[in-house]
């Protein structure tokens, strides 16, 4: 180790040093994750906005009345609640070192669950034919995938402009922010309230695409270390 | 040092940080120049090997360079250094653990090739891409023609190790470039 010289006075040491004070470019700051949550969180509202607006997805006929319910409501404020503090996780992993007050991620995953829970409480049709019930489910599901697609694809695109350390983790809360988006948006338009409709065609979108976005997350998201110098 | 002591020196790094953001280059100077030695001691506590701990620690310092934009100058300076720093240092230990498990060690280093280029725009990209220890071991032996003693001499290594970066070089460049 003697004749071994430090890291810091090595040839290649210093010209990277040099290298790098050459490429010290200005660089546009990183909006902090708050700022950052606001603004997916227009983003979402216009697209739903859109969606309704233009008569793509409508809302169930009777929404006024399930507005009345304690449980409806509740679980529509888990999804909500979940969502964003899923989004507001993904934004926290694109900043390295970041810590958070308290654990966002659990607490989102607790309101998620929550939600799961509650539709597991949902009374169960058994009268409902097996096709009908993939009949619907799929046209379910599908809705979900599409109505997440965009809100994902802004999240991951905003993610990727950061530093994500974790990038599986950062993909997967990004994912399941945008599906916990969609899965609330399904459950104001759908109007079957019945256990397994829910459990399968309304909560399995919302996890498979968590982990499909934690797949994209690892490959897509980790790049940053790579890319060109801004 | 106290914690007053410790407390301005933060304060001033993301000062630096902050100016670094807007292109400082004085600025930059200045915070490379202070944050290297903590930086330095953090990565040494976790690698015991010289050569790995050059290779990372500029790895670090070329992930903070990309990173700069994500610093906030509100927060602390060291977190946001130091997690980045551990996250190479885990990210070179799993590559390693990986190479290892694959990699054979020549005895001779193939002979240098035609379309070894520098002009050419994909080599240039992928030698980008390349840490900066194994891009120095690939352009000495590759580009500038050095013999593996020389070039190992120039990088103040073993003549083992360069081998071991080049090789590393040539496997990273076959990955880039689809070979």
């Amino acid at each position: 180790m003697a004749d071994t010289p430090s890291p810091l006075e090595t040839a290649s040491t210093r010209a990277l040093l040099a290298r790098l004070l050459d490429e010290a470019a200005p660089v546009r700051r990183l909006r902090t994750p708050v700022a950052r949550l606001g603004l997916w969180l227009i983003v979402v509202a216009t697209i739903a906005g859109a969606v309704i607006g233009l008569g793509l997805m409508g809302v169930r006929s009777d929404l006024r009345v399930k507005l009345r319910d304690p449980v409806y409501l509740l679980e529509i404020t888990a999804l909500t609640v979940a969502g964003m503090l899923m989004a507001a996780g993904a934004f926290q992993e694109a900043v390295p070192g970041y810590q958070a007050r308290w654990p966002i991620r659990r607490v989102a995953l607790g309101f998620g669950l929550l939600a799961a829970l509650l539709w597991f409480l949902q009374p169960r049709h058994g009268e409902l034919a097996v096709t009908q019930f993939i009949g619907t489910g799929i046209g379910c599901a599908s809705r979900t995938v599409v109505l997440a697609a965009l809100p994902l694809c802004a999240l991951l695109i905003a993610v990727r402009r950061g530093a994500p350390l974790a990038p599986a983790r950062a993909g997967a809360l990004a994912g399941g922010a945008a599906f916990l988006t969609a899965a609330l948006l399904m459950r104001i338009d759908c109007p079957l309230d019945e256990r397994l409709h829910l459990l399968v065609w309304h909560a399995l979108p919302v996890a498979g695409g968590a982990g499909l976005s934690a797949v994209i997350g690892f490959v897509w998201l980790r790049r940053w270390r790579v890319r060109a110098t801004r | 040092m106290d914690e007053e002591t410790l407390r301005a020196r933060s304060v001033q790094r993301a000062r630096w940080m902050e100016r670094v953001q807007r292109g400082d280059r004085e600025a930059y100077d200045e915070l490379l120049t202070d944050m290297a030695p903590p930086l330095l001691r953090f990565l040494r506590r976790r690698i015991a090997d010289a050569h790995e701990l050059e290779d990372v620690f500029q790895d670090t310092l070329m992930a903070v360079h990309r990173a700069r934009h994500t610093y906030d100058p509100s927060r602390p300076f060291e977190p946001w250094l130091f997690a980045i720093a551990r996250h190479v240092a885990v990210d070179h230990f799993r590559h390693r653990v990986a190479l290892t498990s694959r990699e054979v060690l020549v005895e001779v280093l193939p002979e240098r090739g035609t379309d070894a280029d520098p002009r050419n725009p994909c080599l240039a990209e992928a030698l980008d891409r390349l840490p900066p220890a194994q891009r120095e071991a690939f352009e000495m032996l590759q580009l500038e023609g050095m013999s593996v003693a020389t070039a190992a001499a120039r990088a103040g290594i073993t003549t083992g190790a360069l081998k071991v970066r080049a090789h590393r070089a040539y496997k990273a460049l076959r990955t880039f470039l689809g070979g």
